[in-house]
């Protein structure tokens, strides 16, 4: 199209705006606020929850919950663990238990470590297709998505749900995370496949490059719970949440 | 004309300063966060509206958004306009909604309720409103983010800096990506509308003639 065409289009499409006739706007203030105040009452993750209410979620939570159980290893020996994410069978993730050396990072947002864009944007830049929590109604989008990439050696995508209280990251390189005490990490399952669940109150996390070194400019205090899986393609995912266990891992299963 | 930015006053009084209640909704202040519903609303539902098709769905859509966006109000940067923000919420719940929408109901059954129920505005001629209906329609046929950054642009009046805002991306890919979208709908009008291909070729030839 000529730049005369598009402006002619543009010209009636704005007429077609102005002409469109619209429903007369419904008062919203009343309904919003009862809202805000059901939610308070709920508490900040309830709307996930009643998500995670479909049978199908259900069950899953349910059956991962029994898994974890069976599979929770307390780590009891508070040393490097070098090795631990080979002993989980996770390739790029790596937990260390133990005091963290130096002074406390701060915890920072996605904005501080990566770009806002859209995910149409994202899927652009990484190559690999990104994946979405779903729940009984399909995919689930974010309300942001962060992309961290230039001048990065490690890419990554950010999803952020603010309603839901999770973040959730996909990288194909991988992560570093160190804290304790040593009952902090827990072996669980995603989908039957090995995963590292570290409770919530305080780990320090660094994103590692494709060698596996540690990068710096990201190393920060995680307060929220966080579930570590990897997926096929050689990509890792990290959630961050304030979800419980079994909640997350069935949040991480619908993940596709 | 509808342009879609609010003004905010308190029962009556004078224009507030948006940013200030802003900054009070980001310290918890509901009552602030009301009046930041009151003025912005009517961009929000129509938002809504264009995406999902029902005037029910929209209110539901426009209500959640503004739940969300008080929830990620710790998330707004203080200084900028909070309307982008907002419509990037409500469009994308919308789009979510759409999505589920699509597996419950077929979406000619939607159509055919909504069009029963609209009234056209004052300001709108018959035939122009019919037109603008169809033009409508049409844009269903586009993918849900051309559809996004066309009904910002030209619905709802949001500039190229607003639509930027809006949909997090720099104002030249807000240019690029509006004449792309631009050529599918004229792809789609062409093939599938020629009632409203006549009517933008007649609209041409018109002003060809002036």
């Amino acid at each position: 199209m000529s730049e005369i065409e598009v402006e002619r289009m543009e010209t009636w499409l704005r007429s077609a705006g102005r002409a469109f006739a619209y429903p007369e706007t419904p008062s919203l203030a009343s309904g919003v606020l009862a809202r805000l105040a059901e939610r308070e009452a709920e508490g900040p993750v309830a709307a996930l929850r009643e998500r995670l209410a479909a049978p199908a979620l259900r069950l899953a939570a349910a059956g991962v919950a029994a898994a974890a159980v069976v599979f929770t290893v307390s780590l009891a020996v508070p040393q490097s663990r070098e090795a631990l994410a080979d002993f989980f069978g996770l390739s790029h993730v790596r937990v260390e238990v133990g005091p963290v050396l130096g002074p406390e990072p701060p915890v920072l947002a996605p904005e501080n470590y990566a770009r806002l864009t859209t995910l149409e944007e994202a899927q652009a830049r990484v190559d690999f297709p990104i994946a979405l929590p779903r729940d009984e109604d399909g995919p689930m989008l974010p309300d942001a998505v962060f992309l961290r990439d230039e001048g990065s050696t490690a890419p990554a995508v950010i999803l952020v749900y603010d309603d839901e209280d999770f973040d959730l990251t996909q990288s194909r390189t991988g992560f570093f995370g160190k804290g304790g005490p040593p009952e902090v990490f827990e072996e669980v399952e995603v989908g039957g496949r090995p995963a590292i669940w570290i409770e919530e109150g305080g780990h320090v996390a660094w994103f590692t490059d494709a060698t596996g070194r540690l990068t710096v400019e990201a190393r920060r205090l995680v307060e929220r719970a966080t579930l570590l899986w990897e997926g096929g393609l050689e990509l890792t995912f990290r959630l961050e949440t304030s979800l419980s266990q079994a909640e997350a891992i069935a949040l991480a299963e619908s993940v596709r | 004309m509808y342009t879609g930015r609010g003004d905010l006053s308190a029962e009556g009084g004078p224009p507030l300063d948006e940013q200030a209640v802003a900054l009070r909704a980001q310290r918890g202040d509901t009552e602030a966060f009301g009046l930041l519903v009151r003025a912005h609303e009517e961009a929000a539902f129509r938002a809504a509206y264009l995406i999902v098709r029902d005037a029910d769905e929209a209110k539901d859509v426009a209500q959640e958004a503004f739940v969300r966006a008080y929830r990620s109000l710790g998330r707004f940067q203080a200084g900028r306009p909070f309307r982008p923000w907002l419509l990037r919420i409500v469009t994308n719940q919308a789009i979510n909604n759409r999505r589920s929408a699509k597996r419950r109901t077929a979406a000619g059954e939607r159509l055919e309720r909504e069009s029963s129920g609209i009234t056209a505005s004052p300001e709108a001629d018959v035939v122009a409103g019919e037109q603008a209906a169809r033009i409508w329609e049409a844009m269903a046929g586009l993918s849900a983010d051309d559809q996004r950054l066309l009904y910002l642009r030209y619905f709802l009046d949001a500039s190229e800096a607003e639509a930027a805002e809006a949909i997090g991306r720099p104002v030249g890919t807000v240019k690029s990506r509006s004449h792309r979208a631009l050529k599918r709908l004229r792809a789609i009008i062409e093939e599938r509308y020629p009632d409203l291909a006549n009517a933008f070729g007649g609209r041409l030839a018109a002003e060809a003639e002036r």
